[in-house]
């Protein structure tokens, strides 16, 4: 752990124990404020935690010299830092984490979120631990974060039981927009390129707009930085299940001539896996590929600061053959059998049936900072999606089959355009204004499902955060307005239907910190979304879910309103966090299944509705974190969602199980700087038994438990720095199928895995003075 | 400075003229399929004995699954003790003209096996092509017995690399349930 001093102005002061110790804490890497940090000195009983901007203040000091004993968020390091205190003074703070440092409730690399919510990031272990894995099986590491799967290749996050729609994903501060109401669409981001994760669990209604009813992910790469000289890093997975491999390369640089500064980077992945397989069984067609690039580049001078980024993301999915039925009794077939009947044998190669999507973003973002306190940022995105299904089957016509055309294919392009301003009136008040603007257009082309349209959607919002004493108080308060022409060709003409919709949201938020040990944190906000495009239109057979799905046009928007609370807890060598949330949702829109199947060629169908009821959800996330000493920590998550709807009474379906997962951990700092440290984690699912009879096909899976091994360790070799994990999950080869993965029918989940990874980062040429 | 304020210039026009592009028109949606559908199955009974007069069996589901309901779905009405010689059609009706898929799946007879399951009534249904290895089923011999109701399962199984003669493998393209009534 480092930190510098920056001293600021002195006075000359009296002997009397008056003096004040403030400041603010940042972080050494991108300069951004470290709220919640815990700073202590050994010396009396002086210490504090920062706010929600960073700054902290300890009062009624007396002259002398003082030694920082506790300085961070978890776990305090004992450091040797002193500092001679004979006037009340400001430092600016710098620190860097550790990587054996939890962080919690930071903010995101944008100034504000509502301290009031429960902002979390992954582990830094954890996080890279997670390079090489979906971003939804990273995020999982977040109590109350768990995820939807579609086999182990597709993994989409799930905040509090919700997903798709209910939430908002940020890539690189743009909103992803990729067909994301598909329970098998995930999100389109390289995982590597993703650096800098944090979660906001709560409705993020007031500065994102529609879709943030359970929360906002956000994903973007590490911020680029003015450092002089050639820097890389390549970075390498390589998994057992599947003989999976990536590869991973950066190259950055920054030029500074007087006051201009301008950086640049460059980054690709690459990623290859075969068939991946069960204790007992090879899943057939579960191969993939994936290959992403970037640049970006950032440009400042004197108060302005331009940033352009661009980034492609390209993969081909296998899709598990088992699992894309086309007929009901073959269905039924599936689900009666205890392993698939048609298993595979290993091979790289990608058969039909395939998904092959690709998202393109270019970003620009130009920011004027008039002075400390006030800055303006414009932030215009671009997004090109284009999402294709290939069906297992070819047409029977040989000419046709042979354009090896998709079944299903969508294209998407949105382009938004931010307007936003912060303002700080000293340090007791500050805000945000903005303004956004989204225009889409959506075409199709092979099967219908859904539709083309039109979008365009405006928000104007206001934030305003007020500090007095330990207090903050937040209110927030937005109006959204979204407007839709869809094209339809329905009795033999086309036709152009039309959708509004509108809402103003508010929220209101409340965090109190009692002495230097505890946070406690309310908040009341609203969210709402309009309906997707698919609940009111799609027709036609869902692939793969042998199911019909109906839309329905004249769906409402969904309103929610929730109560969120959280207390923190920190000192020195214990943690825990607990939120606990009360969401009510009016017109939640879910598939229902009607009583009268559909008869086409194929058999009968099960035909869904979409319809819309009224629902609540209830949960917990808890953390705890235990040091025993200053190797071994032992920790708990969990999360408990209750999701029920209230109109008709019955249990929402697709609602994550119960999960805790204690865990074990030693760190050592070695000789010569080097570190490592073992990790035990034991996950434990308890089986879904809040479901109401016939709702579902298959009975939910048994619960299960798991263990999974980790170890880290980063040392030097020669001059070159290494960073070296092993992981194996599924440690006992357990065979298990998990309620929140749509192939539970058909198939068991992955046995055993070993995953090596390699990180290098490079320093190519060092800065000449 | 200047040169940089060209290189951000460039990096912006490279960034907005090479990126991928959605050429189809927004209020102009594809109206007809590109994709291939079976809309309709026609069975055909011939008597052997050349007494009886023949028969037509139609399922018929223009838009495909979902959308409208199927417009036809016949009840096969045969005459009792007598042999016929079936013959299995499939056609796409969603297109003008009508386009036969039959002879594709003649064509790709190796993949492909269709099966009868008939219930309740006295029948006896044998497969009596070939695709040279295995029996395919467009056409059939039924042998009927004494007056009898019931149903017979028809369907099509796609069977591409590991057609063996069972009816349990591969994925299940068509499945009709018929009524049957042997009067």
């Amino acid at each position: 752990m480092v930190i510098g001093l920056v001293i600021s102005l002195s006075v000359f002061s009296q002997e009397k124990c008056d003096l004040n110790y403030s400041g603010i804490v940042l972080d050494k890497h991108d300069n951004q404020p470290v709220p919640y940090a815990k700073i202590q000195f050994r010396e009396g009983r002086g210490g504090a935690i920062t706010d929600s901007a960073g700054y902290f203040r300890i009062s009624s000091l007396c002259p002398g010299t003082y030694t920082f004993v506790c300085f961070h968020h978890v776990g305090c390091k004992p450091e040797r830092l002193k500092i001679e205190l004979q006037a009340s003074r400001f430092d600016t703070l710098y620190i860097e984490f550790h990587y054996q440092e939890l962080e919690e409730a930071t903010i995101t690399h944008t100034v504000f979120a509502m301290p009031s919510l429960s902002v979390v990031r992954p582990d830094e272990l954890d996080k890279r631990f997670g390079l090489g894995k979906t971003l939804g099986e990273i995020l999982k590491q977040i109590p109350g974060v768990s995820s939807l799967n579609t086999g182990s290749s597709i993994s989409k996050p799930v905040i509090h039981g919700m997903h798709s729609n209910r939430i908002v994903t940020l890539n690189n501060e743009i909103k992803q927009e990729g067909q994301q109401w598909g329970n098998e669409h995930a999100p389109e981001i390289d995982p590597f390129l993703s650096a800098d994760i944090s979660v906001i669990k709560g409705a993020g209604a007031i500065r994102h707009g529609s879709d943030a009813i359970a929360g906002v992910i956000s994903l973007a790469p590490e911020k680029l930085s003015f450092e002089r000289g050639i820097r890389g890093k390549l970075q390498s997975t390589a998994f057992s299940n599947g003989r999976s491999g990536s590869l991973s390369a950066l190259l950055e640089s920054a030029y500074t001539k007087n006051s201009s500064f301008f950086a640049w980077r460059v980054q690709g992945t690459v990623k290859q896996g075969g068939t991946v397989h069960t204790p007992s069984y090879y899943i057939k067609n579960t191969a993939l590929k994936e290959y992403n690039f970037s640049w970006n580049t950032l440009y400042r001078y004197k108060k302005l600061q331009t940033e352009l980024f661009y980034s492609q993301f390209n993969t081909d999915l296998g899709i598990f053959s088992g699992a894309h039925v086309g007929n009901l009794t073959d269905l039924q077939k599936a689900f009666e059998s205890t392993e698939p009947i048609e298993q595979g044998t290993f091979t790289y190669t990608i058969n039909r049936p395939k998904q092959h999507i690709e998202h393109e973003l270019f970003k620009v973002k130009t920011g004027f900072t008039f002075n400390a306190r006030n800055k303006l940022n414009l932030v215009y995105g671009r997004q090109y999606n284009q999402r294709q299904e290939y069906d297992n089957h070819l047409s029977y016509n040989d000419s046709i089959a042979a354009l090896n055309l998709p079944s299903f294919n969508f294209t998407l392009t949105t382009h938004s355009l931010d307007l936003r301003y912060e303002h700080r009136f000293h340090q007791k008040l500050m805000g945000e204004i903005g303004i956004s603007t989204i225009l889409q257009k959506n075409s199709w082309s092979g099967r219908f499902f859904i539709p083309n349209f039109r979008k365009q959607s405006a928000g104007v919002y206001w934030l305003e955060v007020l500090k007095w004493k330990n207090n903050e108080l937040e209110l927030g308060l937005r109006a959204d307005y979204v407007n839709m022409h869809v094209y339809l060709y329905e009795q033999e003409a086309v036709q152009d239907y039309r959708h509004e919709f509108q809402k103003v949201n508010a929220a209101l938020g409340f965090s109190k910190s009692f002495g230097h040990h505890l946070v406690f944190r309310a908040n009341l906000s609203s969210a709402w979304r309009p309906p997707s495009i698919n609940e009111l239109y799609s027709n036609g057979l869902h692939h793969g879910a042998a199911a019909i799905e109906v839309g329905k046009r004249d769906l409402k928007i969904e309103e929610s309103f929730g109560a969120q609370s959280g207390i923190t807890y920190k000192s020195l060598r214990f943690t825990a966090q607990a939120d606990v949330y009360h969401t009510l949702i009016g017109g939640y829109i879910y598939l229902k299944p009607t009583l009268v199947p559909e008869l086409t060629i194929k058999g009968a169908f099960p035909v869904f509705e979409f319809e819309q009821v009224n629902a609540r959800f209830t949960g917990l996330d808890l953390f705890f974190s235990f040091s025993i000493n200053d190797h071994f920590d032992l920790n708990l998550k969990a999360a408990i969602v209750r999701a029920f709807n209230s109109s008709g009474k019955s249990f929402l379906v697709g609602i994550p199980p119960d999960r805790f997962e204690p865990s074990v951990s030693y760190g050592k700092e070695l000789k010569k700087g080097r570190k490592i440290l073992f990790s035990l984690t034991a996950p434990l699912v308890r089986t879904q038994d809040r479901i109401d009879p016939n709702s579902d096909y298959v009975a939910p899976p048994k619960g299960y438990a798991l263990m999974n091994f980790q170890a880290l360790c980063s040392f030097q070799v020669k001059k070159q720095q290494l960073d070296l994990s092993l992981e194996v999950s599924n440690i006992g080869n357990t065979a298990y199928r998990d309620y929140m993965n749509r192939f539970r029918y058909f198939s068991d989940e992955m046995g055993r895995n070993i995953g090596l990874k390699i990180v290098l980062p490079l320093k190519i040429k060092n800065h000449e003075k | 400075m200047k040169n940089k304020l060209i290189i951000l210039t460039g990096l912006l026009m490279i960034g907005l003229a090479a990126c991928k592009k959605d050429k189809q028109d927004v209020e102009d949606p594809p109206i007809v399929n590109e994709e291939e559908l079976i809309t309709t199955f026609k069975i055909t009974f011939t008597d052997t004995m050349g007494i009886q007069p023949d028969v037509t069996a139609t399922f018929r589901d223009l838009d495909g699954p979902g959308g409208n309901p199927p417009s036809v779905f016949d009840t096969i009405r045969l005459k009792a003790n007598t042999v016929y010689a079936a013959s299995i059609q499939f056609l796409n009706e969603s297109v003008s003209p009508a386009d036969s898929i039959t002879n594709e799946i003649l064509e790709e007879a190796a993949d492909h096996l269709i099966c009868f399951v008939p219930s309740g009534i006295n029948a006896g249904i044998a497969r009596t092509d070939s695709d040279g290895t295995y029996e395919i089923g467009l056409s059939s011999l039924w042998t009927l017995g004494a007056i009898s109701n019931g149903s017979v399962l028809i369907f099509l199984k796609h069977q591409p690399d590991i057609k063996n003669g069972s009816c349990d493998l591969g994925e299940t393209d068509i499945e009709l349930d018929f009524q049957v009534r042997i009067e």
